[in-house]
């Protein structure tokens, strides 16, 4: 918590001097948040080029709406915020979004698995990914902040507009469509679930 | 993210997740830099300056218009329904800078093509249309009706324009529902676009080169000339899209809606397709 709240301090001072028009601090906090918005943006459109349009936009939008900015929040929601705004309406065509998703890749597995393990552990998420292309945008984004993004329930919430007990119960939701989803279309997942 | 309550399935999503390989994240820090820098060279370069000064002498003429509201207004912008026109330059201030397209704007209202001939017909020369493909939203008239909760009203003149050939429905802080209507037989020349907003958005406009006030069935109503930025939030400035407009402009109310009608065609023209509305 200690280092939350210095991190948020570090971030007011920076801030600060943004608005006053220090281009190095903005660039300093531009540089503090790019890899997760843009790995936020890239989850939502499936594809590198749109994401760094994506991602790029949403700091130059964050930049000249600075002044409007809560200080007292941490910044990542806000700029994740903005980032799915852009997200959803810049969406190409259903099937080019799925095309681009579908050339999504995954690291290797733990070293150490034996190569047939790394296969399935490889095939298993895969096909739980796919699974999550599934479900509804809302319960994708409400997913990616949390598990891909790892947010906590509370900066989910505030990158979602939404209350923290609102992302509780959405999420809750989600996963039930999601389990449903697996049970009926990807068995195999099902079969392996642990506990 | 150590999240003791986990289940099985919460703790294979967060293993998947980490296991994705994200593409390089770009050095985002360096191109936003760069992009600021350039908008801030460009809003002190001498064509911009001379074209607030133009910008100026048309608040002085409007400034004359003995119309009680405009002069009210004048102090900032003009409204008419959901869409203000800015009049003062905005602090901070390089949003008023155009800048190229594909990095400024995630959408394009298709513009009209510049009329050929100044006659009522709608004329064009061709225009290839790639924008189309990148905007959200497309439905039916029914469809983006039952969504927008407001009857969609389109002009009945000309006589031959008919219904809308495509329709597109986007939540842009409310609902937002553009028309398009297409050059008979050529899907790429957009003959008329008629964007529908409600008051549950602002929209702001910004650099018109020509402002001017004039009335559609009798309420104030606005047209604009020139290239302009459209940028529309939601009421807490969140929720925020840049559009590139080029045609004409003709911006009025009815029934609640603000209309919002990008033309080739001249002033008296647009307004009698606005006092059309069927």
């Amino acid at each position: 918590m200690n280092n939350t709240s210095e991190r948020l301090n570090d971030e007011v001072v920076f801030i600060r001097k943004a608005r006053l028009g220090s281009a190095t601090d903005w660039e300093a906090l531009v540089r503090a948040h790019q890899q997760p918005v843009f790995r936020y943006a890239y989850l939502l459109c499936g594809d590198a080029d749109e994401a760094e349009d994506i991602a790029q936009e949403a700091f130059i939008r964050a930049y000249h709406a600075l002044g409007r900015f809560d200080e007292t929040r941490p910044m990542r929601p806000w700029l994740l915020r903005i980032t799915a705004n852009l997200a959803h309406n810049r969406r190409r065509s259903a099937a080019r979004y799925l095309t681009a998703l579908r050339r999504l890749a995954w690291s290797e597995p733990t070293p150490g698995v034996k190569i047939e393990e790394k296969t399935a552990q490889n095939i298993q998420k895969r096909s739980l990914w796919n699974a999550v292309q599934g479900l509804p945008e809302g319960d994708r984004q409400i997913i990616y902040l949390r598990f891909f993004l790892e947010m906590s329930v509370e900066e989910t919430a505030a990158a979602a507009l939404i209350a923290p007990g609102t992302v509780k119960s959405r999420l809750h939701r989600a996963l039930n469509r999601l389990r449903a989803h697996i049970q009926k279309d990807y068995p195999e997942l099902t079969e392996t679930e642990p506990g | 993210m150590n999240e003791p309550n986990f289940d099985p399935l919460e703790i294979r999503l967060r293993e998947a997740a980490r296991q994705l390989a994200y593409p390089p994240t770009p050095d985002l820090a360096r191109q936003v830099s760069q992009r600021l820098a350039q908008a801030a060279q460009r809003r002190f370069s001498p064509r911009l300056r001379l074209a607030w000064v133009a910008l100026a002498l048309v608040l002085v003429l409007l400034a004359c218009l003995a119309v009680p509201p405009v002069r009210a207004a004048v102090l900032e912008f003009l409204q008419v329904g959901a869409i203000r026109i800015r009049l003062i330059q905005p602090t901070p201030t390089p949003t008023l800078t155009p800048m190229p397209l594909r990095s400024t704007s995630n959408l394009e209202i298709p513009a009209p093509v510049t009329a050929t001939e100044a006659a009522p017909a709608l004329t064009s020369t061709p225009t290839s249309l790639p924008v189309l493909d990148r905007l959200a939203g497309e439905t039916t008239l029914q469809e983006a009706e039952r969504r927008a909760g407001f009857n969609i009203r389109y002009p009945g003149y000309p006589e031959d324009l008919g219904d809308p050939e495509r329709v597109f429905f986007q939540e842009l802080g409310g609902p937002a529902v553009l028309l398009l209507w297409f050059e008979p037989g050529q899907n790429n020349q957009v003959r008329l676009s008629l964007l529908l907003l409600t008051n549950e958005t602002v929209a702001y406009k910004s650099g018109p080169k020509v402002i001017t006030v004039t009335q559609v069935n009798g309420e104030q109503a606005l047209w604009t000339e020139g290239e302009h930025i459209l940028e529309v939030t939601d009421p807490h400035d969140m929720a925020f899209e840049k559009f590139l407009a080029r045609g004409h402009v003709l911006i009025w109310t009815l029934e609640e809606v603000t209309y919002r009608l990008e033309t080739s065609l001249d002033l008296e023209e647009a307004v009698r397709m606005a006092e059309s509305m069927r």
